[in-house]
């Protein structure tokens, strides 16, 4: 049975010694701060806010208007600069 | 070396793009091989739990039915059905999805890509291995860890494997912030070798004694829907819904909170399922708290993936992937409400050991989940593949045949299930009726079953095409160039890696 | 979630490409207008990734925390692990369990079946010419005093009961069994199998081994006949209160327990 204890505790200190040190890491290194850049760090100037990336085979894609939306007010959200690593957030 | 690219290169908007364009294509590249590997493995076994699927179902409602194959007998193909799709196809179509995710948001290669696929090819050995364990007669009596002992050293290892590999990548990053899938991604990377050492070790390898087995059993069961098929659901909701419509999330830190709620919450909820059980009350009352606080978390997805969609949402008329993942995200509000209800006592008096729970099950891991995948595939696939699916047509009949199956499936075992539990807490009420009740419910489910097998065969017919590259080559949206192109167009060899 | 107008504010970026950079540096004087559009445009647009936590949400994730909270204290069994009845208990009234006093009518119907059944038998008959009968049995019903004299020290030689003459040999208990488990043993069979007669108490039991001392041999039916008076305590009214007490903790424990 003491295996057993072993197990159990060992794995609980150690999930939660991880799951505090991530939390840690995670505000220390600012990833709960500038949420709206981070919202949008999935984006490139290649495939930008605005842009539909996905459509059925050999059809042609929505009208425009069904994107046309808001797409003046979301471009305006800059993209991030190739040239410099970790775009989309800087660390401070 | 990024003041060498920025003196060569004048970045024009158009380089620019090329720039990010290769850059993607070429991390997608580096995950080509054991991404497709795993895809492919992971849609062989959902035509092997399928079969065995139909088989199961059929049994329920015509017993002679196969009879003389003691290996088909309806125990051991339910086990193996149940046992293919969790390890077979859940589990290796989200290790497919996650790898790719994590080398993309990293926006860093994906590593050892051929050791991944010699942990790929462990899992699907030792997959096949516990598969013909469970029908040759070796089953474990613990549900979801059927296999025999054997298998569960091997699956941990390929998986650790994995998960290195996956953690390597994420060091290699070049993007500063953890989006909102990452954190999904890595909650059940770690989660998932914890849940099932852990419930191998105290249940097959140092059993500990009474209820407590049967606590662990539910704990790991239910954490491996919650705590690893879960998350890979939602990350990949979380990063598809948006960058297919091209908008960000409706609210992107209700979604870190949701995430850091279900990793508060869900691990506690298993214990729901022994309800009326002889363990401590304040067990099972803790874990239905649990249950009922998942309304938290499971709030913040719904907000944030039908306030992304709600606009757009005819889009899901141009675009495979958002209807899969539309309907898969709907599907994933509505279990987890259905669940948080599910896990009150006296509701569960009724629905407990029916036909309601099984539905609940395939709402889950079938309406959310497998809908969420297929949707990931369609946009995956061709990215990896370089060549765009083969028939627009194909792709409406698997999700009309896959949609209409579910639906059809969940309502017929929900409303049966529901009256079977009332009248099995009736004492008046004849056995025989009850299951004579049932009957006309569970040929629905078989027809069900038919519908969901053809729209299967259709995306594994869609699949073997693409990977094989038949069909007329085009140059839809879902296609990027190569990344040779990409270079011509910049017209530097020397940019930032 | 509190967000500074620095969070809002996009950070300036050493960027070739942008001419407003290239001002600065050239210095030529600011535009500023240009400086602060960035700033009027971050505030008045749909703020994707930054909506605030709908007002019914944080009411509706209010009311889940309370009733959560509520549910535990609830039915949670005071987290005893031996409690299995989610309604057993409310706010830390105690349970039928340990720390309650067990039914002495139960540890005595189990004391019964492993030290007395052999010989007296469970349906308390006992066997003719050997075994005295428990049931009916006027010393059963009678003193207490004689009773657990006879458990404490055993009874040898003939005896008259129910107008039937026994020889056989009772053991002597007192130095196996606790004053507690024989006042339970007694007072099974003085209310089993349609008897009825006051329980008795461990201190009743405690009081007879005292006033017994060291003897050690059994004890014969007339000495026991001869015995004189003695005052117990607690005496019958107590008794009877013990019993009605402890019939209520019967009931307590069997809803508690299942």
């Amino acid at each position: 049975m003491h295996a057993v204890y072993w197990v159990i505790y060992g794995t609980v200190i150690l999930f939660g010694v991880t799951v505090v040190a991530a939390f840690v890491w995670a505000i220390r290194t600012h990833q709960f701060q500038k949420f709206q850049q981070g919202a949008v760090s999935i984006f490139d100037p290649d495939e930008p806010v605005g842009e539909m990336t996905d459509g059925f085979p050999g059809e042609s894609g929505p009208p425009p208007e069904v994107l046309d939306c808001d797409q003046d007010e979301l471009s305006k959200l800059d993209p991030p600069d190739p040239t410099v690593k970790g775009t989309s957030i800087r660390h401070e | 070396m990024s003041d060498a690219v920025a003196a060569t290169v004048e970045w024009t908007p158009e380089k620019r793009r090329a720039y990010f364009a290769r850059e993607r294509a070429g991390i997608d590249a580096s995950t080509r091989l054991p991404v497709l590997t795993f895809f492919a493995a992971s849609v062989f076994w959902l035509l092997v739990g399928t079969t065995l699927a139909i088989i199961a179902s059929v049994k329920m409602h015509w017993p002679e039915f196969l009879e003389s194959f003691s290996w088909l007998t309806f125990g051991r193909a339910r086990s193996a059905h149940l046992d293919t799709m969790a390890y077979g196809w859940t589990a290796q179509v989200g290790l497919g999805v996650s790898l790719w995710l994590i080398a993309r948001l990293a926006r860093a290669p994906l590593r050892w890509p051929r050791l991944l696929v010699g942990a790929a090819g462990l899992w699907n050995a030792a997959v096949l291995a516990g598969a013909i364990g469970v029908l040759g007669g070796q089953m474990q009596s613990v549900e979801w860890l059927e296999f025999p002992p054997f298998v569960a050293p091997l699956l941990a290892l390929a998986f650790v494997v994995i998960a290195m590999s996956a953690l390597t990548t994420f060091g290699d990053r070049q993007e500063g912030h953890i989006y909102v899938s990452q954190w999904y991604l890595f909650g059940a990377l770690f989660w998932f070798p914890w849940l099932y050492v852990v419930a191998n070790v105290l249940i097959l390898f140092q059993p500990v004694r009474g209820v407590l087995q049967a606590s662990v059993n539910w704990w790991f069961a239910h954490n491996y829907l919650g705590l690893y098929l879960t998350p890979i659901g939602l990350a990949s909701a979380y990063y598809l819904i948006p960058k297919v419509i091209g908008r960000p999330v409706y609210s992107y830190y209700l979604s870190i909170i949701g995430f850091w709620a279900l990793a508060f919450f869900y691990n506690s909820a298993g214990i729901h399922h022994l309800i009326g059980g002889p363990m401590p009350a304040w067990l099972i009352t803790y874990s239905i708290v649990a249950s009922v606080m998942m309304l938290i978390p499971v709030g913040t997805v719904a907000i944030n993936h039908h306030m992304t969609t709600v606009n757009h949402f005819r889009l899901v008329l141009y675009s495979p992937t958002l209807r899969f993942i539309v309907f898969g995200a709907m599907s994933y509000t509505a279990v987890s409400v259905q669940g948080a209800l599910q896990s009150l006592r006296t509701v569960n008096e009724v629905s407990h050991f029916t036909h309601y729970t099984v539905a609940h099950a395939h709402l889950g891991v079938y309406a959310f989940f497998t809908m969420t995948m297929f949707g990931s595939l369609y946009y995956i696939v061709p990215r990896l593949t370089k060549w765009e699916w083969a028939s627009a047509r194909l792709i409406r009949l698997h999700f009309w045949m896959t949609a209409g199956g579910i639906m059809l499936y969940f309502l017929s075992l929900t409303w049966a299930g529901w009256y079977q539990g009332q009248m099995l807490n009736d004492a008046n009420v004849p056995f025989m009726d009850i299951v004579k009740y049932t009957l006309p419910y569970l040929r629905t489910r078989s027809i069900a079953a038919v519908m969901l097998a053809v729209g299967h065969l259709v995306f594994a017919y869609l699949f073997v095409l693409n990977l094989l590259h038949r069909g007329e080559p085009r140059r839809d949206p879902t296609i990027l160039g190569d990344v040779k192109e990409y270079r011509d167009m910049i017209g530097s060899e020397g940019a930032p890696q | 979630m509190s967000l500074s107008d620095q969070d809002l504010m996009p950070e300036p970026e050493p960027n070739e490409m942008d001419p407003s950079k290239q001002r600065r540096e050239t210095g030529e004087p600011f535009n500023v207008q240009d400086l602060h559009a960035p700033i009027i445009r971050e505030q008045a647009e749909p703020r994707d990734g930054f909506e605030p936590v709908p007002p019914w949400m944080s009411i509706f994730y209010g009311i889940l925390l309370f009733w959560g909270g509520a549910y535990m204290a609830l039915y949670s069994g005071g987290f005893r692990p031996d409690v299995y009845n989610e309604k057993a208990i409310y706010f830390g009234k105690p349970p039928g369990g340990a720390d309650e006093k067990a039914d002495p009518i139960a540890v005595g119907r189990r004391l019964y079946t492993v030290n007395c059944a052999a010989c007296h038998q469970a349906s308390g008959q006992g066997a003719a010419g050997k075994f005295p009968p428990l049931a009916g049995s006027e010393w059963v019903l009678g003193s207490p005093s004689v009773l657990g004299r006879i458990l404490l020290n055993g009874l040898q030689g003939p005896v008259s009961v129910k107008g039937e003459t026994y020889n056989g040999n009772m053991p002597a208990f007192g130095g196996r069994l606790k004053d507690d488990e024989i006042a339970s043993i007694l007072s099974f069979i003085r209310q089993e199998w349609g008897n009825s007669a006051p329980a008795i108490t461990p201190e009743q039991i405690a009081f007879i081994r005292d006033a017994v001392g060291s003897r050690s041999d059994p004890w014969s039916a007339d000495a026991l006949q001869s015995l004189p008076a003695e005052e117990l305590p607690g005496g019958d009214a107590a008794a009877k209160e013990e019993n009605s007490s402890t019939e209520g903790s019967t009931k307590k424990e069997s809803s508690g327990g299942t």
